[in-house]
């Protein structure tokens, strides 16, 4: 959910303008109205025709493109007056979100009952929203609460199955009962852990009706929270079993193993891939099934969300698993009877003696049964009430703060109900669909500032300022959305758009590659940055490289030596890379950018912060120069130094050369890296590729010169490309030497960002040599910022070893995600987070290149409300956006021009 | 009379044929996009239950009472198709009335909820447009171009023709699109880059204005082809001997070649010709994406791509049914065209 925000914003941001000369405008130039007589249209384009903008239903940045016009939230994510962060602005709420105080007492038994039953809702579960009483419909009907309540009910609907619902009882907003009537007269197969009476054992009385039990390593299951303190909805069972950072005894890995091999083999030698309960599930990774031959080749992302197994099915077909620990024979046949018993073993291990762990259903925990979701849940028991003509009351069964509610309810799920229904039709026997949003302007009804007037599928986009939107009357929104008209385009081909766009007939474009080399340099440039960072990853586990190096004379392992790295990543000019292998990512050394919040009530940047100052410093401080004398390196080459990247290579390779480990690096070797990519022939690829062999071999050849190596014994450097649309688990397992790794995920939440680096039982880190020892790799931060690390070296060997600030990576993880919560551990978060940062960096097998962005060239026409990129609000958007032409001014400047703006754009 | 007999039996035979080829198509299709594996990555959000409602949607899965989702045997799917084409299911829509379900079923990928006729008859107009204008504009010159050629053999304007026309067949039409777009969208500005926007009539000046520029691109290639074809059967029959007859029974050299030399060679001409009036229907995918016409194009190979099940069974077999006319009008013609030729005669 919150990254389909997060998209969704982006989007809107894609549309703002940067710019800093103007040939000759003639207009407001940005701060002011412009002349009401005149009209001022954006002209842009899409590459793919959105199929819907259905709010119900969207699924792609295309799909709620109309939207973004046409429809607004109830609270929007704005710049702010000092243009330097966000702030919330109520839109069709009129206020803030109202907290109701204790409504265990407040809430009246009525509601209690319909919404609760049993159970007392907290502080922070039912709010009541305001609403704006000059909303209306595009055709002037007044937007009133019962509205909103109808609109839900048509987005949960179950017949309709809309792709949206979820977002309302799956996300940081639960509403009371949503799940239960969205589902409701289904029979689903849902984790035991939810219906099993922890103290008797009892099934709740919907569950389990058919008296079967279902093992399921690869769908989440509560029960993953009971043994990891930080389980997220991405864990499973399986993560239980294979993951654990903390060996148990023989027995009880035992027992895990026999577990994980009978669901594997169960899939490899049982069932009928064809069969239609399996086809699905097989064909989604085709290729690994057919190679797989025994369990062990069978892995944890093979056996995501795998249809459910009935264990009885163990007593009918032949499911063997291997009797000791350390056999790789499958020598025992497994019964649903052994099965439980592992489980019995291995839950009652991991549950230390406490709760039902200790009781002798334990074995029910992590398994599934079939639930018959009641069909008596009514819509009137659906968290959402109009309280009154102008308030709706949510009740929700999670609490939540006020900002997170801000953050769900920007976006809406508004719909003209009775339009809705009259488009909605029977698709087949037990389903039905609606056109509403889709197709025509007819079978749509707007209420933003803007409204839908023409749409010609797959051709054109009219919309229209919306006359009847309240904010052109109501004082709060002067100067804001002053377009008059949005036309777009949808342009598939590339260069038809840029043509276009030279011409002055489109107001922006997005740029490639190619056209970087042109308009790299244009004032019209603007950046609309990612949370996202690109690296490249190395493996650094030194046995699993020597199994890699194969052939006389081939050398991989000198990749475990931190030295080596550190010389081949200060060799690559990342300022050079970003500006000729990308469309607008800019150069970056660490692993957080710009985008992330260090608070998120007021949009401050974690990098503009102390702490994420702080970073750069932290990693290259000391490797300015010649690499040896700790002056610091200039923040403008962003870890770009040639003549330290020579030092701390030539030392790796020194130390390397002088080992006297098995597949040591020897002179003349060639050091042969195999670079696992997604996509071997993309032009970006390739010509990444291309840089980064470069910079090493420049490097590699600056060693030779430094130390002598000549001839034969000259070492020589390869980056070889290699296709392997699944590199991510291939990392995962070990089984690489280099790959590019995109990271990053939710700005709003830099903090559990870093658990895939720093948690040792998160399957999905891929920097292998350190995955998995997290727990006893040490590191010292001054995390109560009083410029010292508290600890001591008790060995004198020049090490920490003990000390309130020397833990390992993932206890400082644990501490900043879980223990500091308050607002009053902000500094000490902040602290940890910027250490932690430094401490991968410093790591040298996660080498960040740049921070992900695309560039896009904005007409002289518009003007944005700010120079800075902004998390959440991009540029200002296009309530911001300002027009120094109108659109005859516009046509009179381009044709002035000879309708070619070409080298105005270049410049 | 033997001859209509025999010709009306042909056609008989051959519309038989064309029933059974059809029915065989239309299943091989229908067998082989189902058959294409579903991704629930691509479809899922948090809640698988979406994805494979859709599949429900769709007629590929059916949710079984254990609340597992089952794939629908392919061959079941085919009945369900066939019976709802024949038969459809009808339901009552929120003022009362019956109403039934689309026969060909709907689109779920390229346009939400739209019938597959619907999605093709909004897409089809600028698409027979453009064709229709090329022919227009191909048949004539391309026609006058041969004659002029063959009248002209083995001179210099014969020559240079002859290389421009086999620099038009060989270059591929997109080539000409980007250059033509280039020049006169982009240097001289005096055409559009791209289709206009529909304003209510496909026929305004300022539609026929942009499709200048596509239609061109369309009908380089045509020309340069209906140029060498006429030019060749035209040379052959200039140098046959009914000609040099024709000659010394004292018509000009041009009543000769009009009135003799040719209407005969029109003949391997006319089922040309009778080809390309039939292609007006189908579009040209990288044509029209650098026009941004939004014909029928691509429509075919997003179907496919975006598994947009009955998209792809309903356009497919939109096709398929004009190749199988189209076929069978160009095969008759040449019996029409040319009395030598017997259709459905036997050795």
């Amino acid at each position: 959910m919150k990254k389909r925000i997060t998209t969704a914003f982006a989007l809107l941001a894609s549309l703002g303008v940067l710019a800093s000369c103007q040939p000759g405008g003639t207009s407001s130039g940005g701060t002011g109205n412009n002349d009401p007589t005149k009209s001022y249209t954006y002209n842009t384009y899409l590459e793919t025709n959105p199929k819907t903008w259905n709010v119900h239903n969207w699924q792609t940045n295309d799909e709620a493109y109309i939207n973004s016009f046409t429809e607004i939230g109830l609270y929007d994510v704005i710049l702010n007056q000092t243009k330097d962060g966000y702030e919330f602005m109520p839109e069709m709420a009129s206020g803030l979100p109202v907290e109701m105080a204790d409504p265990s007492i407040n809430l009246t038994a009525d509601e209690l009952d319909a919404y609760y039953g049993d159970n007392n809702p907290a502080t922070g579960m039912v709010w009541d929203i305001p609403l704006n009483q000059s909303a209306k419909w595009e055709d002037g009907q007044a937007i009133k609460a019962v509205d909103y309540v109808e609109s839900m009910k048509r987005l949960l609907d179950p017949a309709l199955v809309n792709y949206r619902a979820d977002g309302y009882y799956n996300g940081n907003m639960v509403i009371a009962n949503a799940e239960t009537y969205y589902k409701q007269g289904r029979t689903t197969v849902e984790p035991a852990y939810d219906y099993i009476n922890l103290t008797t054992g009892q099934l709740d009385s919907q569950a389990g009706q058919d008296g079967k039990w279902y093992i399921n390593l690869g769908k989440y299951t509560p029960y993953v929270a009971s043994v990891f303190s930080n389980a997220d909805d991405t864990m499973t069972f399986y993560t239980v079993l294979n993951n654990r950072s903390q060996k148990e005894s023989d027995a009880v890995e035992l027992a895990a193993k026999r577990i994980t091999t009978s669901v594997a083999y169960y899939f490899l030698h049982c069932v009928d891939r064809e069969d239609g309960k399996y086809s699905a599930f097989f064909n989604n990774n085709k290729a690994d099934w057919e190679k797989a031959e025994t369990p062990s080749d069978v892995t944890q992302t093979m056996l995501e969300n795998h249809p459910d197994i009935d264990i009885s099915d163990f007593d009918y077909v032949e499911v063997k698993v291997p009797s000791s620990l350390d056999s790789s024979e499958l020598n025992d046949t497994y019964s649903s009877a052994e099965l439980k018993q592992d489980l019995q073993t291995f839950v009652s291990a991991l549950g230390r003696g406490s709760g039902a762990a200790t009781k002798e259903f334990a074995w029910e925990l992590p398994l599934f049964c079939s639930v018959y979701n009641d069909d008596e849940m009514v819509w009137e028991n659906v968290g959402i009430r109009a309280v009154d003509d102008y308030t709706i009351r949510l009740y929700l069964s999670k609490e939540i703060t006020e900002l997170n509610l801000k953050f769900a309810l920007s976006s809406n799920w508004l719909v003209r109900t009775d339009l809705y229904d009259s488009l909605t039709q029977s698709t087949g026997a037990s389903s039905k669909a609606t056109r509403y949003a889709t197709s025509s302007v007819d079978n749509y009804m707007s209420y933003g500032p803007y409204k839908l007037t023409a749409y010609e599928s797959g051709k054109t986009i009219t919309i229209e300022r919306n006359d009847q939107w309240y904010g052109y009357t109501d004082g709060k929104h002067n100067g804001q959305f002053q377009m008059t008209k949005i036309n777009t385009r949808i342009i598939t081909d590339h260069n038809t758009a840029m043509t276009l766009f030279k011409q002055g007939q489109l107001d922006d474009i997005t740029l490639n590659a190619t056209d970087m080399k042109e308009f790299g340099s244009s004032s019209r440039r603007t950046t609309t940055y990612e949370s996202y960072t690109q690296k490249i990853t190395f493996n650094t586990d030194w046995s699993k490289l020597l199994q890699r190096q194969s052939g006389n004379g081939v050398n991989k392992t000198v990749l475990s030596n931190i030295n080596f790295r550190k010389g081949l990543s200060l060799g690559i000019d990342r300022n050079n890379l970003a500006a000729t292998t990308t469309a607008g990512s800019k150069a970056f050394t660490g692993l957080l950018n710009d985008l992330y919040l260090a608070d998120v009530e007021n949009g401050t940047s974690f990098r503009s912060t102390k702490q994420g100052k702080s970073v750069y410093n932290a990693v290259y401080g000391t490797l300015g120069g010649d690499g040896q004398s700790n002056t610091p390196l200039a923040e403008n080459l962003n870890g770009y130094n040639a003549t330290a990247a020579l030092h701390y290579a030539a030392l790796g390779i020194q130390e390397e050369l002088g080992s006297t480990r098995e597949g040591h690096l020897q002179k003349g070797d060639k050091i042969e890296i195999e670079l696992r990519v997604y996509d071997s022939e993309s032009e970006t690829t390739v010509a990444l590729r291309n840089f980064l062999n470069n910079a090493f071999v420049n490097v590699i050849n600056a060693v030779n010169e430094e130390l002598g190596l000549t001839g034969r014994d000259a070492l020589s450097i390869n980056l070889s490309l290699q296709k392997d649309e699944n590199y991510y688990e291939t990392a995962k397992q070990g089984n690489f030497d280099m790959i590019f790794s995109i990271w990053g995920g939710a700005a709003i939440d830099p903090y559990h960002m870093m658990q895939v680096y720093c948690d040792s039982t998160y399957d999905s880190c891929c920097e292998y040599g350190f995955k998995g020892k997290q727990d006893e790799t040490f590191i010292g931060i001054d995390a109560n910022g009083d410029g010292k690390i508290d600890a001591t070296d008790n060995n004198g060997d020049g090490v920490y070893d003990a000390g309130t600030e020397w833990k390992s990576f993932n206890d400082w993880y644990t501490e900043m995600a879980d223990t500091l919560t308050g607002e009053e551990d902000t500094e000490r978060r902040l602290n940890i987070l910027a250490g932690l940062e430094a401490g991968i960096v410093n790591r040298f097998e996660a080498i960040p290149l740049v921070a992900r962005g695309t560039s896009s060239l904005t007409s002289f026409k518009v003007e944005n409300a700010t120079d800075v990129y902004v998390s959440m609000v991009g540029y200002g958007g296009i309530r911001f956006m300002t027009f120094n032409y109108n659109d005859a001014d516009w046509a009179a400047f381009v044709k002035e021009q000879g309708t070619n703006l070409e080298n105005l754009y270049k410049a | 009379m033997r001859n209509s007999k025999q010709m009306l039996s042909y056609i008989l035979q051959r519309l038989l044929l064309m029933v059974v080829t059809f029915l065989i198509i239309f299943f091989v299709c229908f067998i082989l996009i189902r058959l294409l594996p579903i991704d629930p990555a691509t479809g899922a959000g948090k809640d698988p239950e979406v994805f494979y409602m859709m599949q429900v949607n769709m007629g590929r899965m059916y949710r079984g009472e254990d609340g597992q989702y089952y794939d629908v045997p392919v061959l079941q799917q085919l009945w369900t198709f066939l019976c709802n084409l024949v038969n459809p299911a009808s339901y009552i829509d929120s003022n009362g009335q019956v109403q039934y379900v689309s026969r060909w079923g709907y689109s779920w990928q390229i346009s939400w909820l739209a019938s597959p006729m619907e999605i093709l008859g909004r897409q089809l107009p600028p698409t027979v447009l453009i064709n229709v204008y090329s022919i227009i504009l191909s048949i004539p010159i391309g026609i006058g171009l041969g004659i002029y050629m063959a009248l002209k053999k083995n001179k210099w304007q014969d020559s240079t023709l002859s290389v421009l026309v086999m620099l038009f067949i060989s270059v591929p039409s997109f080539v000409y699109a980007f250059l033509l777009q280039y020049l006169f969208a982009y240097v001289w500005n005096i055409l559009p880059p791209i289709r206009a926007d529909f304003a209510g009539s496909w026929f305004t000046w300022d539609m026929f204005k942009s499709m200048i520029l596509p239609v061109l691109a369309m009908s380089f290639g045509s020309i340069a082809g209906f140029a060498r074809y006429t030019r060749a059967e035209l040379t052959e029959v200039l140098t046959s001997d009914f000609m040099l007859l024709a000659r010394t029974k004292g018509l000009s050299r041009s009543q000769a070649t009009f009135r003799h030399a040719f209407r005969n060679s029109l003949v391997p001409i006319f089922p040309m010709i009778l080809g390309q009036f039939i292609s007006v229907l189908s579009g040209s995918i990288i044509i029209e994406q650098i026009f941004s016409v939004n014909g029928v194009g691509a429509l075919f190979l997003q179907s496919i791509q975006m598994r947009d099940y009955d998209v792809f069974q309903f356009v497919g077999m939109f096709y398929v049914l004009i190749g199988l006319v189209g076929t069978l009008v160009v095969d008759v013609s040449y019996g029409l065209v040319d009395p030598r030729i017997r259709m459905g005669g036997k050795k």
